[in-house]
């Protein structure tokens, strides 16, 4: 599918702003691709930036490409708390994939706050499975144990309210 | 106080390609030269230990230390945003794809989201990632109600995430306790365990049950490893590794669950005395870690520290010394939380073996002191082996005047932790007879071989002794006196792997 139309009709019905915000964006990750590539990629933002140019000589990659990373500048611009939160968690398993579990334990900690705030269960959900994998890792002592039937009830707590959120029985 | 050294840890930990990525997508807000928060970033970069009153004077902030916070922790989310752009790790990209749909709340931006919204719930689906799925829901759902056929799904996703938490905590709960023999005798008729569903397990609806099974099977695995039902271990090793090959594109999503299947096999392998079949299992986990560019650093270190005693209990210590830096280096990354002290008992109590093995006294004794005198104590068996493996190199590098004076200590430290069992009496006795009467060398040999019947006759049916013995080999070191070779070769031929390939 030609998604050329798609990324051009995004594209005109930003603001000014958010228009300005991609600019940037669009510059500062284009550095990292291949001569080439940026070259197109640039090309291509420029016509769909000035609608009078034709934009059908280029590859459906590129068209598919651009548009990805106009959506990303953008998500990027509207951050919220909830995808905040949502970025916190990748983070989290970034940081634990390296060895840093006691700074994914923090990170843990804000998205928790975050989630808590905009009552997301579904990513609280998934911050608690984190903190119990983190946590197995510890010694079995009795406050240790503890903390664990915590996290789990809490689970089951959450699990209860998803199930009312979308309006089914389990 | 001091300084946090997160950011510094974190800008160590950056692989060469990571470093590109970021140096590449900074200059967002440059208007000329660097940017204050990579200035930052190349200092910490090039010190080999975090110095940060150095890069304070440095980069002129000693007026301006509120700045500075503010610029180290700009630094350290401007990293983590651009790790997570360019992370591979399945869940990563697909709660990035479910960040770039959420948008759609956005009215303008909805027309446009819907081919994303449609992949994101596909793969949430495929990956058997419910709460990422719901999550998906939520914004398709925002504009209209659902109909009856979502409606079920939905139910079917919950009913899975709640037998899910079920499983999840048996295989917590089973793995942090089954150290402890109580906890481990009566496991099975724990409410945990009588309440497994089993025909859940077996329902025929696999797109929902994947997670339920594999920490099902990991949990049992557990239990009988730890009940040294072997036969049975097997048996669930096996339905594991067959849902491996099932859905291979689970094993990116749960690869932890994936490791913990194949470093269980490699153990219960050692375990079984099959140590060729326990290599091969190390080194096929160990391939699959590179391949897939995944595992971390306490992954590879466990790895390490199971290939070692694997090659030491065989006799292959010349082995091991070939992979010691590696463990070394594993082991030297690892968070402080992870530098329990019972990996630090084994780590220094698997080197001393590894020294002891290929002749190295002095750096063997060496690390056994570093138990010994740091009073590393988490496995007392460990600590009692330490002090024994102690003696056997006084004895050993002919120090019979320390000896003397070390073994009544040692003695006292095994009593203390109710090791000094009938092979260990044995061993101290015969040491003591050592020092007292100097022996020839025919006098010797034939101390020696009363010493090995008597400890053969010892351990042949105390399984608590057996136990303690797997720590080193006492029996097999005797033998290595009686029949004038070395311990390795002893263990080389009492494993069945004369050449282990």
């Amino acid at each position: 599918m030609n998604n050329l139309p798609k990324t051009v009709s995004l594209f005109s019905g930003l603001s000014s702003s958010e228009k300005g915000y991609l600019k940037k964006y669009f510059k500062t990750r284009l550095a990292v691709l291949s001569p080439k590539r940026s070259e197109q990629f640039q090309e291509l933002f420029n016509s769909i930036e000035d609608k009078n140019r034709a934009g059908d000589k280029f590859l459906p990659e590129t068209i598919d490409g651009v548009f990805m990373l106009l959506v990303a500048g953008l998500e990027e611009y509207h951050k919220n708390d909830t995808t905040l939160a949502r970025s916190y968690i990748n983070q989290v398993e970034i940081l634990l994939e390296k060895n840093l579990n006691t700074q994914a334990e923090k990170l843990l900690a804000k998205a928790k706050k975050l989630s808590r705030k905009c009552s997301n269960y579904e990513m609280l959900y998934e911050i608690i499975e984190w903190q119990v994998a983190i946590h197995s890792l510890k010694a079995p002592t009795d406050k240790n144990m503890k903390i664990f039937d915590d996290y789990f009830s809490e689970l089951e707590s959450i699990l209860q309210k998803q199930a009312e959120n979308f309006g089914v029985k389990v | 106080m001091k300084p946090s050294e997160n950011i510094f840890d974190l800008i160590k930990s950056l692989s060469g390609k990571e470093i590109e990525y970021i140096l590449k997508t900074s200059d967002l807000h440059k208007k000329s030269g660097s940017n204050n928060y990579m200035m930052l970033f190349h200092e910490a970069l090039s010190q080999p230990v975090y110095n940060e009153k150095e890069i304070i004077k440095k980069l002129g902030y000693e007026n301006n230390l509120n700045n500075f916070a503010f610029t180290k922790n700009y630094l350290y989310h401007f990293i983590l945003n651009r790790l997570e752009e360019i992370s591979q790790l399945p869940q990563v990209a697909l709660r990035r794809k479910i960040n770039y749909a959420s948008l759609s709340r956005h009215k303008q931006y909805e027309p446009f989201l819907q081919d994303i919204l449609k992949e994101a719930e596909e793969e949430a689906f495929e990956l058997q990632l419910f709460d990422n799925s719901l999550s998906v829901f939520e914004l398709q759902l925002q504009h209209k109600k659902p109909g009856a056929d979502t409606v079920a799904r939905i139910k079917k996703m919950l009913q899975a995430k709640k037998s899910f938490v079920h499983y999840r905590k048996l295989f917590a709960l089973v793995r942090l306790k089954h150290h402890q023999s109580s906890f481990i005798r009566d496991i099975l008729k724990t409410p945990e365990f009588k309440h497994v569903y089993e025909e859940e397990l077996l329902e025929s609806d696999s797109n929902y049950n994947f997670n339920h099974k594999i920490f099902f099977y990991l949990a049992k695995g557990i239990v009988y490893y730890a009940t040294k039902d072997y036969e049975n271990g097997t048996r669930i090793r096996n339905e594991l590794i067959k849902l491996w090959e099932k859905y291979p594109h689970m094993i990116q999503v749960r690869f932890a669950a994936y490791y913990n299947t194949f470093y269980n096999k490699a153990l219960v392998l050692s375990n079984l005395g099959q140590f060729g079949e326990a290599v091969n299992a190390i080194h096929y986990l160990r391939t699959r870690m590179e391949e897939m560019n995944r595992g971390t650093l306490f992954q590879k270190y466990m790895l390490y520290n199971l290939l070692i005693d694997v090659y030491n209990s065989c006799g292959y210590f010349e082995r091991s010394l070939e992979v010691i830096d590696e463990y070394t280096h594993f082991r030297q990354g690892l968070s402080y939380s992870e530098n329990t002290l019972y990996s630090d008992q084994q780590f220094y109590f698997y080197l001393a073996k590894v020294y002891y093995g290929t002749g190295n006294l002095k750096e063997a004794s060496r690390h056994l002191n570093h138990i010994i005198n740091n009073e590393l104590e988490y496995n007392a068996d460990i600590t009692c082996m330490a002090y024994v493996l102690s003696m056997i190199i006084y004895f050993e590098g002919g120090k019979t005047d320390v000896l003397e004076y070390r073994l009544n200590h040692a003695q006292r430290q095994l009593e203390k932790r109710n090791c000094m069992m009938g092979s260990l009496q044995l061993l101290t006795k015969f040491l003591k007879n050592y020092v007292n009467k100097q022996p020839d060398t025919a006098e010797l040999k034939r101390l020696f071989i009363k010493l090995k019947e008597g400890i053969e006759s010892n351990i042949s049916e105390d399984i608590v002794q057996q136990n303690l013995l797997s720590y080193f080999d006492i029996a097999a070191w005797v033998t290595s006196k009686v029949e004038n070779c070395s311990l390795a070769d002893v263990l080389k031929k009492q494993s069945g792997y004369p050449d282990l390939g």
